[in-house]
């Protein structure tokens, strides 16, 4: 058996068609058949693993929205009527700035993310006094969120986890039975202070002096939730 | 975006494998499926959205991995190759799940996604090519060198024996 045979056998795991002089190869060489045979036991190990797991809750949970949005033609017909009225307002009232609080699809992940876990607390990469879970960031995404003591709101724990691609400190609390999700995002997500819904969440957000922003998700009413970020803040 | 969903439990294994986190591995799938609804509506074809919804979610990995890196002022080794390793000569005992899971997690990320790739998912090696955007023989050489490290691994009943003690002290 040549060199090129050699590589062929190792390269193909013995599963691809052999030459003439390959087969004659395996047929005398033991070794060769064993490596074969242990190759394809674990080629049907391989095979006999599961395929599927549980998807995530937030992401069936995406593709459960109905779809709200027109056409996309239509959809852009409509924004550009909309923005050329909104700059026309814009420019008669001397208006400044958008009316938007964040991006929709930003509000919805943050919606999502925030049923997801929502009573979760299993799901916590840390859990103990605001001083852990702030050392716990600074040493796993090297950032330290300002966290004060809020009152009548507790720490439950925090994880890391990615908010349009980004990697967030995200911090739950409880207040009056409610649990609350506060994401502090490194770079500003939020166009102006104030408030959205999205898939049935109050989501509230603020731009952070000391850099980023800062969005809190949860079923409180919104000027309460606003209330909270400001405080969440000073 | 219908035939996103009959998709989403073969990702999120996928995910979960090759990251090994189940936490972060679902939030790459949610990651993912949020780009899928935002770019994925040009691709139709069933076959080309899953290599697409593989490749997206192996290349957000990779970029976290490497934000992770960045961050913990680490060097990210994702272009190596594994040693040349023999497939052994001698029989291998039943392979059980618990030691194949366990000697696919010891494999480096990029020889584990791509025997997965081949073997579990049974994607062709053209396919994975482009899912892995590495060249043909790379992916040749990676998949040859994955199943003889995988061979080897569950050929050493002393390692797999002492691993299963604990070997903690």
């Amino acid at each position: 058996m040549t060199a090129a045979d050699d590589r062929h056998l190792t390269d193909e795991g013995f599963s691809a068609p052999l030459s003439g002089a390959q087969r004659a190869h395996v047929a005398r060489c033991t070794s060769c058949q064993q490596r074969r045979d242990n190759l394809d036991a674990l080629q049907r190990a391989l095979r006999a693993l599961p395929r599927i797991a549980e998807p995530p809750d937030g992401a069936l949970a995406l593709l459960e929205m109905p779809a709200r949005s027109p056409p996309r033609r239509r959809l852009r017909g409509v924004l550009g009527v909309a923005a050329m009225l909104a700059a026309l307002v814009a420019t008669h009232y001397g208006f400044r700035g958008g009316t938007e609080v964040m991006d929709t699809a930003l509000a919805q992940e943050i919606a999502l993310d925030h049923l997801h876990y929502e009573r979760r607390i299993d799901a916590a990469e840390i859990r103990g006094t605001r001083e852990e879970v702030v050392d716990y960031f600074e040493q796993t995404l090297s950032m330290r969120p300002h966290l004060p003591e809020i009152e009548a709101t507790r720490v439950l724990g925090g994880k890391r986890c990615r908010i349009g691609g980004t990697w967030t400190a995200l911090v739950w609390f409880e207040r009056a039975d409610a649990w609350l999700s506060l994401f502090a995002l490194p770079s500003p997500k939020v166009v102006r202070r104030g408030c959205v819904e999205a898939a049935g969440v109050n989501v509230c957000g603020a731009h952070d002096p000391r850099g980023g922003s800062r969005i809190l998700a949860g079923k409180l009413p919104q000027p309460e939730m606003l209330r909270l970020i400001d405080e969440s803040l000073e | 975006m219908r035939a996103l969903r009959p998709l989403l439990p073969e990702l999120t294994r996928f995910a979960r494998w090759v990251i090994g986190s189940p936490g972060e591995a679902d939030d790459l799938v949610q990651e993912v499926v949020l780009r899928a609804l935002q770019h994925g509506a040009e691709i139709q074809e069933p076959a080309r959205l899953k290599a697409w919804l593989f490749r997206c979610t192996r290349n957000a990995h990779i970029d976290a991995l490497r934000a992770r890196a960045a961050r913990e002022r680490l060097v990210v080794l994702d272009g190596g190759e594994l040693d040349a390793c023999e497939v052994p000569a001698a029989p291998l005992p039943a392979i059980e799940r618990i030691d194949l899971e366990r000697a696919l997690a010891e494999l480096p990320e990029y020889a584990r996604t791509v025997i997965l790739l081949a073997e579990v998912w049974q994607f062709s090696y053209d396919e994975i090519a482009c899912i892995l955007d590495i060249p043909l023989g790379t992916v040749r050489s990676r998949v040859s060198r994955a199943r003889a490290r995988l061979a080897a691994s569950l050929a050493a009943p002393v390692a797999r024996g002492s691993r299963r003690e604990g070997g903690g002290t």
